[in-house]
């Protein structure tokens, strides 16, 4: 028989792994397309004002420890970019001499480097022990 | 096709012996049906001619060839099974042709052949569908077109009208009659059941317990035949065995009971002494009925069991001598249960077996 | 109508049973999602909170996606393997042969055998064929189940005899009368074969922790030993864990049950 039987091509098996294999391949074009691993946000006090020069700090969270990994300077605006930051799973603290620190911000990623912008400023304050959500 | 010739064929299982010696030749074209009660042999027979079991003893030549150590693919034949052997998850055609692609590679030639045996069968427009969707015949005709389209010297057939119902059977015979006359092949049919012979054969090999009891055409076997088992086989409904003597002390006359009735010159001459024990065969459409009290001398005195209206005639069932009789007669004559009447016998129609060996005198 | 309603007390007990089964399942199920502490009592019904973050961090704690490649490779092997192998003698059982009884006799007598029994000869073939460390390796000894060589058997065995008898006097070579005749009829047979050969293979641990050597060889249940040894506290990534290896076993499950029974029951017996 040249030609491959009807019923061979068209069933759940097939299917089912069709299926499976265009869901693995579409996953995968969306992490490439996304994972520059580009983080924003921006730094403001307690008021609301932009903080620029603060020190923001990437902590990598493992089951195991917490690793601080870098940290950057934000802008006058407050604002403050890392590129390629190569977590999934990681604490942001922000301080600045003068002004505060910000509670430590958990943000949990699906894959790693996965480009992320913080939804909410991190707050600078004094003394402020309150846990803000990510 | 091909003439084959079988010589002391022998089968056996372990201690038992299931063909104890077959001679036979059937001629190239011929149509021969084996035929004979379950556990004949005749099936073991078409098997080893097939190739499907080992043979234990005798040779069987297919043409001009020894075919015993040849395995099966290789004898040219072809064969029809009881249950069809049909591949429930191939299309007709696929089922037609599979066999096909191994050997020939060139698929215009396959498919012309596959269309040829379609058209023969009258299966052209069911090549696509598969067998759980064809009827008992339409399996049938397809289990035929696999066997044409090998274009063998042989066709077997295993008792491929068994699985049908009995309007079905009938249309099958006609059809498998109809390929025989169009191809003129070598056609080897093995069933049980005599009316197929009867209406198939060229020639009919009755076999009994691994043994051939008696070869002949329709005629001969249903005129003549050699013993009283064969006698009995053939004809439905079966012919009337009645236990008898010799007598000699008038004119030469077989008696059972208080009945006696003559002997013709030729069955006389053969019949033995007097007061050997012999078995009288009559076929039941030989009697002629007579009404309740009738001058004929020979005649049999009658009380009337059971009628069975066929329609085309009308049986009777009664007794006499201790013995179970049927007679046929024609449907116009009404005859209740229960009646007493007179058979008068066609004494030329009468056959003499010997007591003991069954055997025909 | 009527045997419906009059089933009702063995539904009555079957249920509960069945949510008693399920439970464990469902139980892993929300801890993965969740990130709840699993001592608390009294324990909650239903989850709180679920994110799927937990698979994210069991994919990247360990080479997750390298350990479940090689555990698919490995019983993809022993399936394809089991199939061919198992049908084939399956097949040659069918047929009538001198020496046939002690055959079947020793195949027997070595399915009483325990694994655990043979591990050292195992070990040795397995470094003689260079086999160590590798996948093929791995998955050598699943090649075949004398248990699914009585099941193909079986199965053939209930087939009319007259449709490989055909095929034979049509001159169909033995090997596609197998593949071609015999094997699209045994549906049930092989997808009992798949789901046992994965069930067997999947969850193998002893066999591979003796062969494998090298992290990026191990299979599934090598990880999760890993895994329960870097981290000492049962967390909710191990959970993630464990449902991500059932997934699979599951998906051929169902896989397997539907389509070939379905096979099975749409027809192909003959008059």
């Amino acid at each position: 028989m040249g030609t491959i039987p009807r019923q061979m091509l068209i069933n759940r098996v097939t299917i089912t792994f069709a299926v499976i294999l265009a869901l693995i391949v579409g996953w995968n074009a969306y992490v490439a397309a996304n994972n520059d691993g580009v983080l924003t946000g921006q730094v403001v006090d307690s008021g609301g004002r932009a903080v620029g020069g603060a020190k923001v700090t990437i902590t990598a969270r493992t089951v195991a420890h917490d690793l601080e990994i870098g940290s950057i300077v934000s802008g006058d605006d407050g604002v403050f970019r890392f590129e390629k930051h190569g977590q999934y799973n990681l604490v942001l603290t922000a301080e600045k001499d003068g002004v505060g620190k910000s509670a430590p911000r958990h943000i949990r990623l699906y894959f790693r480097n996965q480009d992320f912008a913080l939804e909410t400023p991190l707050v600078l304050s004094t003394g402020s022990t309150n846990a803000q959500g990510s | 096709m091909a003439e084959v010739r079988i010589a002391g064929l022998r089968k056996r299982y372990g201690s038992v012996e299931a063909v104890r010696g077959i001679d036979l030749d059937i001629a190239d074209g011929e149509f021969i049906v084996l035929v004979g009660a379950s556990g004949c042999g005749k099936s073991t027979t078409l098997r080893m001619i097939a190739g499907l079991e080992e043979i234990s003893d005798g040779e069987i030549w297919i043409g001009d060839r020894l075919v015993n150590e040849l395995p099966s693919k290789e004898r040219d034949i072809a064969m029809v099974f009881q249950d069809y052997a049909l591949y429930p998850h191939m299309s007709v055609y696929d089922n037609i042709s599979f066999g096909l692609r191994y050997r020939i590679s060139d698929r215009a030639e396959i498919k012309r052949r596959v269309e040829q045996a379609a058209e023969i069968l009258g299966l052209t427009p069911l090549l696509d569908r598969k067998p759980r969707q064809l009827s008992g015949g339409q399996r049938q005709r397809v289990a035929m077109g696999r066997a044409i389209v090998r274009d063998p010297l042989v066709f077997l057939f295993d008792e491929p009208l068994s699985n049908l119902d009995a309007k079905l059977r009938v249309q099958m015979r006609t059809e498998i009659k109809r390929l025989h006359n169009r191809v003129r092949t070598t056609f080897v049919h093995v069933t049980h059941d005599q009316v197929e012979a009867m209406t198939l054969a060229d020639r009919i090999v009755l076999m009994r317990n691994g043994e051939i009891e008696q070869i002949g055409t329709p005629d001969e076997i249903y005129s003549t035949p050699k013993t009283a088992y064969v006698a009995s086989f053939i004809g439905a409904p079966p012919m009337n065995l009645i236990p008898a003597i010799v007598d000699r002390s008038a004119k030469p006359m077989v008696r059972f009971g208080e009945v006696s009735l003559p002997l013709s010159d030729a069955l006389s001459a053969r019949a033995g002494p007097d007061g050997r024990k012999v078995t009288v065969g009559l076929r039941p459409e030989h009697f002629v009925t007579l009404g309740p009290r009738s001058g004929a001398s020979a005649s049999l005195p009658i009380k009337v069991d059971v009628v069975e209206p066929l329609g085309s005639d009308t049986l009777l069932f009664f007794s006499l001598a201790g013995v179970e009789g049927i007679a046929r007669v024609p449907p116009e004559q009404a005859v209740r249960q229960g009646e007493r009447m007179m058979l008068e016998p066609n004494l030329d129609r009468i056959v003499l077996f010997d007591a003991e060996t069954g055997k025909a005198l | 109508m009527r045997s419906r309603n009059a089933d009702w007390p063995v539904h009555l007990i079957l249920i509960p049973v069945s949510i008693l089964m399920l439970v464990p399942f469902y139980w892993v199920l929300k801890t993965s999602i969740t990130g709840e502490n699993i001592f608390a009592y009294p324990p909650s019904i239903l989850p709180s909170d679920p994110h799927l973050f937990n698979y994210v961090e069991a994919w990247y704690s360990i080479p997750f996606a390298t350990y479940f490649i090689n555990s698919i490779l490995v019983v993809f092997l022993a399936i394809v393997a089991n199939i061919l192998i198992d049908a084939a003698a399956g097949y040659a059982l069918t047929f009538h042969f001198r020496g046939k009884r002690l055959i079947m006799l020793i195949y027997l007598s070595c399915m009483m055998i325990p694994f655990q029994a043979t591990i050292i000869p195992a070990y040795l073939i397995t470094v003689n064929l260079g086999l160590v460390n590798t996948l093929l390796g791995i998955a050598l000894p699943h090649f075949s189940h004398i248990i699914l060589i009585f099941i193909f058997k079986a199965s053939f065995d209930a087939l009319p005899r007259s449709l490989p008898e055909a095929a034979r006097m049509d001159g169909v070579p033995e090997w596609r009368i197998l593949l071609q005749v015999m094997l699209p009829l045994a549906r049930p047979a092989i997808a009992t074969s798949v789901v046992l050969t994965f069930i067997w293979s999947w969850n193998d641990f002893l066999w591979p922790l003796i062969v494998v050597r090298d992290d990026d060889v191990s299979t599934l249940p090598l990880g999760l030993a890993r895994f329960l040894s870097y981290f000492e506290d049962t967390t909710a990534a191990l959970y993630a864990f464990v449902v991500m290896a059932l997934v699979p076993g599951i998906l051929v499950f169902f896989l397997a049950q539907r389509q070939f029974i379905e096979g099975l029951t749409a027809g192909a017996r003959k008059g």
